[in-house]
């Protein structure tokens, strides 16, 4: 049997408060704070979860803005070949238009001002520039304006090179097109039919009209290629954003309280609390020297 | 054979001893809440008998005070002083970890690991617009962001490796002055010893300082006859009964956790040791230890290193001209954290951050390549990313912060059930005491009207010689 001193009674009785209180101010900081981890030592492998994925969830925003960058990119590309491709298809109905032999050469002429007109529309299109007021088609050296007529040449001073956008970790999306070639063969070839438009050169109209298919078929495969992209961008973002979704989720499981177990927990404290205050309050107040006369 | 007085001799001996009995319960009342008192008790022996010669007969001569004890159990005064050695040790450096953990300020928006997502965040975007000045103005705030975060968290962890220094010089000096308050003890002790029973409240006293001690550092005592005591710290004894005590010198090792020639094994010196050692870092035996500070070096060179050597369009790797991070000229010793920035030229014009080929504003290959890095694993990092490398560091120190406080409450718990026996046998019970005090005016009323009794038998001898 343990002799209880006057000491004991009440240096447990403080630690006891003290350990109350303490329990009771802990269950009340979760429940204002909202945070079930406010240092790392609270929960380390919590804690190393945190870290890794927050690392996650930045990396993941930041594709997800990347994305946005190549989907303007991508969009306004495809609008800018869709303008060539339209360009390209009125030349075509011209070209169709001239082989008949009942057409004059006086027409003809006319048909062939109406083709040099689009010749500079095709040349303002494939120098259509981006929402920065990069140039689209000129590869790598955007701000440099990569097509030019000179002495009825096209010149290009771009480059052929991609421009690539990080989509996601290690992995990057070309979302240029490459201009030179694609632009200098359209050119071309309306060079080709204004001049057989002028020259009458009837009989020589026919191939005119398959190279304008074959340009035809250069911007629009150049344009589903740029479609294709934009679906893959638009496919990308919405992954990263679920991943995004998840992370939060996750990164709250781990930090955050479930606040109707705190409010639980922060009621318990609160009720041990109040009983040791209780006990101490009328326990302590018993001694011999109130029963001696 | 005893006089005819004899009575009132044994009367007036059991008044006083009644007296000091009642002075005894009176110092345990008034000492009830001075820690480390133990309560005294009186100890009565029987008065030696005289001889009654007529009848042949040994008659008792009333009572004497034989001993005023102390009352303590010496065994769980040696377990309480190892219970505290281990209880400060475990406290100091869980606290001192607690501290280290509240500098980094992890997991949250404020610490390195944000800043360093977010750089390698900016450079990504850099990548993918490489045109944009905007995303560039970007990189240039999230390097600045981090350079500045892990130069303040640096400053920071050297603050506290100072204060840590000033706490263990401090507490180098509470121990020499409490071995010299004990070397004083065990002076007066002596002499008192020399001269009659035990100096009850001068050992408390002792005790009460070699357990305060033994918070401090891991001690050991020596018991000698004249009543003094020697304390050995390891291999330095602090006091001896003949020589003056011999302070510890104010030179350690953090490593070899050595004051002067002495190991330290527990005690809060031994646990600002610890801590030292987790933020300087230092040699342990063969072994080298970082430090939270080598930590912080090693991140801030790696990141000096890895950055510079692909933030260039020079092929020649002399070539310094192009940096991002300001950093020594190569071959150099790195100079680690504490100077941690960018380049003046990156802070005078963002522009001079490279995306790519100057000539090619569309060019993003450079600003990849640095995004890439994020998740590459580094020869300067064991092998571990940037981020891996400083997620893992921040674990470990949790768990070890973790580690040492749930040690620091299980000894906790130990020295106070230790505490609790030593209070149930030693500490003063207010009820013990008032039952005792009313035994003894009891007693000594019972002694007084003995005494008017022998006065009385004697007045009425006189009388009758009178007659």
């Amino acid at each position: 049997m343990t002799r209880i001193s006057t000491a004991y009674q009440y240096s447990t009785y403080q630690r006891e408060i003290r350990e109350a209180e303490r329990r009771y101010f802990d269950a009340q900081r979760q429940v204002t704070t909202g945070k079930r981890l406010n240092s790392p030592s609270d929960d380390p492998s919590g804690a190393n979860f945190l870290l890794g994925a927050r690392g996650l969830k930045s990396a993941a925003e930041q594709f997800t803005s990347n994305l946005g960058v190549a989907k303007q990119y991508l969009s306004f590309t495809a609008s800018s070949l869709d303008d060539g491709h339209t360009l390209l298809r009125e030349a075509y109905a011209i070209a169709v238009q001239a082989n008949q032999t009942t057409v004059s050469q006086e027409t003809r002429n006319g048909l062939a001002l109406q083709v040099e007109e689009m010749q500079r529309r095709l040349v303002d299109i494939a120098n259509a520039q981006g929402s920065g007021g990069q140039f689209l088609f000129s590869g790598q050296k955007t701000s440099t304006k990569p097509f030019d007529v000179s002495s009825g040449n096209l010149v290009f001073s771009g480059d052929n090179d991609e421009i690539r956008v990080e989509t996601s970790a290690h992995e990057t999306l070309a979302v240029n097109t490459p201009g030179e070639q694609m632009f200098r063969k359209a050119y071309e070839a309306l060079q080709e039919l204004a001049t057989n438009l002028r020259s009458g050169v009837t009989g020589s109209t026919g191939s005119d009209i398959r190279s304008l298919q074959d340009r035809m078929t250069d911007f629009r495969s150049e344009w589903s290629l740029a479609g294709a992209k934009l679906n893959r961008v638009e496919e990308m973002t919405r992954s990263h954003e679920r991943r995004i979704d998840e992370l939060v989720k996750q990164i709250s499981d781990v930090e955050d309280i479930d606040l109707s177990q705190a409010i639980l927990n922060y009621q318990k404290a609160q009720t041990a609390y109040a009983a040791a205050l209780q006990v101490g309050s009328q326990g302590l107040q018993m001694s011999l020297m109130d029963f001696i006369r | 054979m005893p006089g005819p007085f004899g009575g009132i001799d044994l009367a007036s001996r059991a008044l006083r001893n009644f007296q000091r009995a009642l002075d005894v319960t009176g110092h345990n009342i008034a000492n009830v809440n001075r820690p480390g008192y133990s309560r005294q008790t009186v100890d009565f022996r029987q008065g030696e008998p005289s001889f009654y010669a007529s009848g042949s007969l040994w008659v008792g001569s009333g009572v004497e005070i034989s001993n005023v004890n102390r009352i303590r159990d010496m065994f769980l005064d040696a377990r309480r002083r190892d219970g505290e050695s281990d209880l400060n040790r475990y406290r100091t450096l869980a606290g001192q970890l607690d501290s280290i953990q509240g500098i980094f300020g992890e997991p949250g928006d404020t610490g390195i690991a944000t800043a360093l997502d977010k750089f390698w965040d900016a450079w990504s975007g850099l990548a993918s617009n490489p045109s944009d000045q905007g995303a560039r103005m970007q990189v240039r705030l999230a390097g600045e962001t981090l350079a500045t975060r892990i130069r303040s968290t640096h400053a920071d962890l050297r603050r506290l490796s100072n204060q840590i220094d000033q706490e263990i010089n401090s507490t180098i000096t509470e121990i020499n002055s409490i071995a010299q308050q004990i070397h004083d003890l065990n002076g007066s002790i002596r002499r008192a010893l020399a001269q009659g029973g035990p100096p009850n409240d001068l050992l408390d006293q002792r005790d009460q300082l070699v357990q305060r001690l033994s918070g401090l550092a891991n001690i050991t005592t020596a018991d000698f006859d004249d009543g003094s005591i020697a304390v050995y710290m390891s291999q330095h004894t602090l006091v001896e009964p003949a020589t003056p005590p011999k302070g510890l010198p104010f030179a350690y090792d953090v490593g070899q956790a050595k004051v002067g020639i002495a190991d330290v094994r527990s005690g809060k010196l031994r646990g600002l040791l610890d801590a030292k050692l987790k933020l300087d870092g230092g040699a342990v035996g063969a072994t080298i230890v970082e430090g939270a500070l080598g930590m912080l070096d090693r991140l801030a060179n790696g990141l000096r290193t890895t950055v510079n050597s692909l933030h260039k369009t020079i092929a020649d790797p002399l070539d310094v001209s192009e940096r991002f991070f300001a950093d020594v000229p190569p071959g150099d010793p790195q100079t680690g954290a504490i100077d941690f920035d960018l380049e003046a030229r990156i802070y005078a014009d963002h522009r001079n951050i490279l995306a790519g080929d100057p000539a090619k504003p569309g060019d993003g290959s450079i600003a990849l390549a640095l995004s890439a890095l994020r998740s590459q694993s580094h020869v300067i990092f064991g092998g571990k990313s940037f981020n891996v490398f400083y997620q893992e560091s921040m674990t470990s120190l949790a768990h070890e912060a973790r580690f040492f406080q749930s040690k620091a409450d299980v000894q906790a718990s130990v020295v106070n059930q230790i505490e609790a026996q030593q209070l149930s046998v030693s500490g003063v019970s207010l009820d013990d005491e008032m039952a005792n005090m009313l035994r003894f005016q009891r007693s000594y009323q019972a002694a007084a009207k003995m005494l008017t009794i022998f006065d009385q038998v004697t007045e009425d001898l006189i009388g009758m010689i009178r007659r």
